[in-house]
């Protein structure tokens, strides 16, 4: 699904990915390192946010380098961001609609596109509800909805699970999980190891824009070098943020 | 306020010419009776108070007559009311302005208006509602070529004309330059009646015409200077044309050509501002008389600014032209048997029988035409150390536009 | 929760009670506006009625100026000049064409709209101060090129002026609208319409889009909003707001003389759209309302109309310190609190 072969990218002097090559192939991949080590930087490669400055990218066999950013919705590549970016003065049903409109999706079946979407991340009650007063949790909902309103093949999220509480991360994984087996592909970045293993069939683990590892889950989490380098610190960190 | 010591020195010979004539002389203008008490008549004026510079004077010495008028019994016992509005130089708050005056306020007639904009934007207001226009001082085009305005002035195209008559006969010039600001229906018209006037007589005659936004008088005169002309007539507001001729001094260029302006530079402050280097080098053709001539309207104007109007309003040519133009409509609403209504007014003043004065060269009249510049005829002055000096009496501008009138 | 009775409804952002309903209550107070002066105007007299028609045309420039300030985070600083340019193209047409005056005011609406998208390309690279000094110098550039060529007037050639000694031409009104009263309720009219026109733009995905690209570039590529059409739109429409103004304004007064436009008063349009709260629709009226009105109310008690600058520039400080969605968000929070208070609903 995802072949990266020799990817760089450069900017201002930094070079967050550095001759990265890469495959997965999953229905729930994971993407895990530390801070700094080029997993946005991927995630707007693939999204067409960030150009790359030498390599290849694939989707689904396809080399999307030539493909604007604006275009990647129509190819089915859909992502989320870090922090939810969400129009506050649309609605929840209209920052989802904004997807709609640009696949210029007929009237009627937008509509009923729209109100399946909005039930089925949980917000057919907050419809009308202006972004600017939707809380943490509806925020991140109203841009998966945005996402996968438009029945896409990918669906790319970057730490959809941070600031979630217990309730509400179980939401989202069931949500998740229900995608999966309609047979959307998704792409998750996150910190949350729990949420890695638990999801994800594949991951890749990534440290200064090179790989350390990657495969099946189990095997990647199992590799002395992923626990060594970045597990065993992520988890000491994990645990201190769970006592506080 | 060195340049205040002329008009004062003008008041005190006033004040003696007054001491010699009877104290009546104010009055004898506006009328003789009780004060007016009776339902007001009201007359507008529209004129460009606020702005790129103070067209309000026509309007204060108006206002200062009507108010010597309701105290000398009025128009027949009955008050004149006189309403002034500023356009503050914008069409659309002239037009604003002339819809408040002749339709809310129901003005009979408008005089003494003077404004830059009023004449091309309302003139066809005026003419669809039958309100007959004394204007006091008219500048553009427009002010000249409207059925139902009629300006007391000549105009800034005769006057420019004017000064270039006189120089053409009395000191031989057979070039001119004619400077002005870029405005359409001004500048570009006041030069044309040069132009034309100078193709009939075989004188060669240029343009410097720039944006009067942006004036650089040094490469102003400059210009005009590399056309090799005999004479140069600065066709600016005094404003502006003080600049140009300090910048002709840094030059020494005062011998190089023959100087000349229209009425606009005619100003009693005018002669300080520009200094000593130009006393008797610059002439001004006037569209009326001398600020400080001894005529009976003129005498009368100045006592009766003293009595009735205030010390601040100027006493300049333009307040001559409003003079002018309420003594007029006076005279015409007081002519005028039966009820006094806009129609009444305008007929009266189609038909007036044309009026002399010492502020004029020739007889003033309205009109019945299409357009009127009735006031053709102006004087020459000379620049002072310290003032002005006439230096030739009465003569037309013969501008060639001016044969439908004429004829 | 109450959630899942509301979740069956079929569009979720459909308005239940209909298009105009939700308009109704949206903009209840905006409405009532136009029509209190449809009611009040015609016996104020001839005056006012005209000072009004001018403040509705200017009211319609502003609309656009909003749009790109709410919708696009856009500052255009030349929102009269505009206005300016639709009344050429409205004075040149009428003149060379001689068409109806709603043909004219429709043409020369494109035409503006036209160069509202041509002033829009810099939008492309420049953003914040660059565009706005981008949008002020074209302001300034208009004056000067207005106010030595001049509006048209009748005359032949591109420029459409006359010269020698034939008489300027006005524009004429629509048949249907030739005194002062009835121009006044066509303005309001074709004002009522440009407001319920840019209302539904907003409401629909081209006013999602925009929404979409304020909130970010990133986000709004990832929705597939294809940004630069979308800006085009919004400069496009704006201009097209503004040549409508233009066009009314011209129709008024007949003819138009460049002093009305030079670029401090596109500056203060700006300003005063700032204080009126761009993010309201009844901000373009408030501020038509203070450009035009508002020295002509102190002018008739006698007070300099100048000294109306000065209280604009202490509003504006009041506006951007303290009341961030201007006078239009205030008003409105004034008449939620009056409704929750009456219905008792806790928002």
């Amino acid at each position: 699904m995802i072949d990266i072969d020799a990817l760089t990218v450069t900017f201002g002097g930094v070079t967050p990915i550095d001759r990265l090559s890469l495959t997965l192939d999953g229905q729930i991949v994971g993407l895990i390192g530390p801070n700094g080590a080029g997993k946005t930087t991927l995630l707007n490669v693939l999204s067409g946010l960030v150009r790359p400055s030498a390599g290849t990218v694939r989707l689904f066999g396809k080399d999307i380098g030539a493909l604007a950013a604006g275009q990647r919705l129509g190819w089915g590549v859909t992502r989320a961001f870090q922090t939810p970016q969400v129009a506050d003065d649309l609605t929840a049903s209209e920052n989802i609609q904004v997807a709609l409109d640009s696949l210029q999706v007929p009237r009627a079946e937008a509509a009923t596109r729209l109100a399946e979407t909005l039930e089925r991340v949980g917000l057919a009650g907050h419809a009308r509800r202006l972004g600017a007063h939707l809380d943490g949790f509806d925020l991140r909902m109203t841009e998966i909805g945005r996402c996968l309103v438009t029945g896409p093949k990918l669906i790319m999220l970057d730490e959809p699970a941070a600031g979630l509480a217990a309730a509400e991360r179980t939401r989202l994984i069931d949500l998740l999980r229900g995608l999966s087996r309609a047979g959307t592909r998704i792409l998750i970045i996150d910190h949350d190891i729990d949420l890695i293993a638990g999801l994800c069939d594949q991951v890749a683990v990534l440290d200064f824009g090179h790989l350390v590892a990657s495969g099946d889950t189990d095997t990647v989490l199992a590799d002395p070098k992923v626990r060594a380098a970045y597990l065993g610190e992520f988890e000491d960190d994990d645990a201190e943020a769970r006592a506080a | 306020m060195k340049h205040a010591l002329p008009l004062t020195l003008a008041a005190l010979a006033c004040g003696f010419s007054l001491a010699m004539t009877p104290p009546a002389a104010a009055n004898e203008a506006c009328g003789s009776g009780e004060p007016a008490t009776g339902e007001p008549i009201k007359i507008g004026a529209i004129v460009g108070q606020t702005g790129p510079a103070d067209f309000s004077s026509a309007s204060k010495s108006a206002a200062a007559f009507f108010d010597c008028v309701n105290a000398n019994g009025g128009i027949n016992g009955r008050p004149v009311e006189y309403l002034v509005e500023d356009d503050a130089w914008n069409p659309e708050t002239a037009a604003n302005a002339a819809a408040k005056l002749v339709n809310d306020e129901g003005v009979v007639a408008m005089a003494g208006s003077t404004s830059f904009i009023e004449c091309g934007t309302n003139a066809r207001f005026y003419a669809d509602n039958g309100i007959g226009v004394i204007a006091g001082v008219g500048v553009p085009r427009e002010c000249f070529f409207s059925s139902n305005i009629a300006p007391m002035n000549m105009g800034p195209r005769l006057s420019t004309l004017g000064a270039a008559i006189d120089a053409y006969e009395n000191q031989g010039a057979r070039s001119f330059v004619c400077m002005a600001p870029n405005i359409p229906n001004v500048g570009g018209w006041f030069c044309e009646g040069l132009a034309a006037w100078g193709a009939d007589k075989g004188v060669e005659t240029h343009n410097v015409l720039h944006d009067p936004a942006t004036l650089d008088p040094t490469s102003l005169v400059l210009q005009a200077m590399a056309m090799g002309a005999d004479a140069i007539i600065v066709a600016e507001p005094a404003p502006a044309a003080i600049p140009i001729f300090n910048a002709a001094e840094d030059q020494d260029l005062r011998e190089e050509a023959i100087w000349l302006g229209p009425t606009s530079i005619y100003d009693t402050a005018f002669p300080a501002a520009v200094g000593d280097y130009w006393a008797g080098a610059i002439k001004a053709h006037i569209e009326f008389n001398t600020l400080d001539s001894d005529g009976v309207d003129n005498t009368a104007w100045l006592s009766i600014m003293d009595e009735y109007g205030n010390a601040s309003d100027p006493r300049d040519s333009f307040s001559q032209g409003g003079y002018l133009a309420a003594k007029i409509i006076t005279g015409v609403l007081r002519g005028i048997d039966g009820d006094i209504t806009r129609q009444s007014v305008l007929e009266a003043l189609q038909t007036m029988e044309a009026v002399d004065s010492d502020l004029l060269c020739g007889a003033w009249s309205f009109g019945p035409g299409d357009r009127h510049n009735a006031n053709q005829a102006g004087r020459m002055v000379t620049m002072t150390a310290d003032g002005w000096e006439t230096s030739r009496d009465c003569f037309v501008s013969d501008d060639p536009e001016l044969a439908d009138i004429r004829s | 929760m109450a959630m899942s009775e509301t979740s069956r409804t079929p569009l979720p952002h459909a308005a239940p009670r209909g298009f105009l309903a939700a308009a109704a209550s949206q903009h209840g107070g905006l409405i009532t506006a136009f029509f209190l002066m449809a009611l009040i105007v015609p016996f104020l007299g001839s005056y006012w009625i005209k000072n009004f028609t001018s403040m509705i045309a200017v009211a319609i420039a502003a609309q656009g100026v909003a749009l790109l300030h709410a919708r696009l985070g856009f500052v255009s600083l030349a929102g009269i000049a505009m206005m300016g340019v639709g009344g050429w193209f409205g004075l040149r047409l009428a003149h060379a064409t001689g068409l109806p005056f709603e043909i004219v005011l429709v043409l020369a609406a494109l035409c503006t709209g036209a160069a509202g998208v041509l002033l829009g390309l810099p939008a492309l690279k420049h953003r914040g101060l660059i565009y706005a000094l981008i949008t002020l110098m074209f302001a300034a550039g208009f004056h000067v090129v207005v106010s030595s060529i001049g509006f048209p007037d009748g005359g032949s050639g591109f420029w459409g002026r006359i010269d020698g000694s034939a008489e300027r031409q006005l524009m004429a009104r629509p048949a249907i609208a030739a005194s002062d009263l009835a121009y006044f309720l066509y303005a309001l009219a074709i004002a009522a319409a440009a407001f319920t026109a840019t209302h539904i733009v907003t409401k629909s995905a081209v006013g999602r889009a925009w929404a979409m690209i304020r909130a970010g570039d990133a986000v709004a590529h990832a929705a597939g909003v294809r940004i630069g059409i979308a800006r085009a739109k919004a400069f496009g429409l704006a201009g097209a707001l503004a040549g409508v103004g233009g066009c009314l304004l011209a129709g008024s007064i007949g003819q138009l003389d460049g002093r009305s436009f030079d670029p401090v008063q596109s500056l203060l349009l700006y300003g005063l759209v700032i204080i009126a709260g761009p993010w309201s629709l009844a901000a373009a009226l408030i501020a038509g309302f203070l450009y035009r009105m508002f020295p002509a109310i102190l002018d008739s008690w006698g007070v300099d109309g100048d000294i109306a600058i000065t209280i604009f520039g202490l509003a504006l400080i009041h506006a951007i310190v303290s009341a961030p969605r201007g006078i239009a968000g205030q008003l409105h929070d004034l008449t939620s609190a009056i409704q929750n208070r009456l219905s008792g609903v806790d928002r």
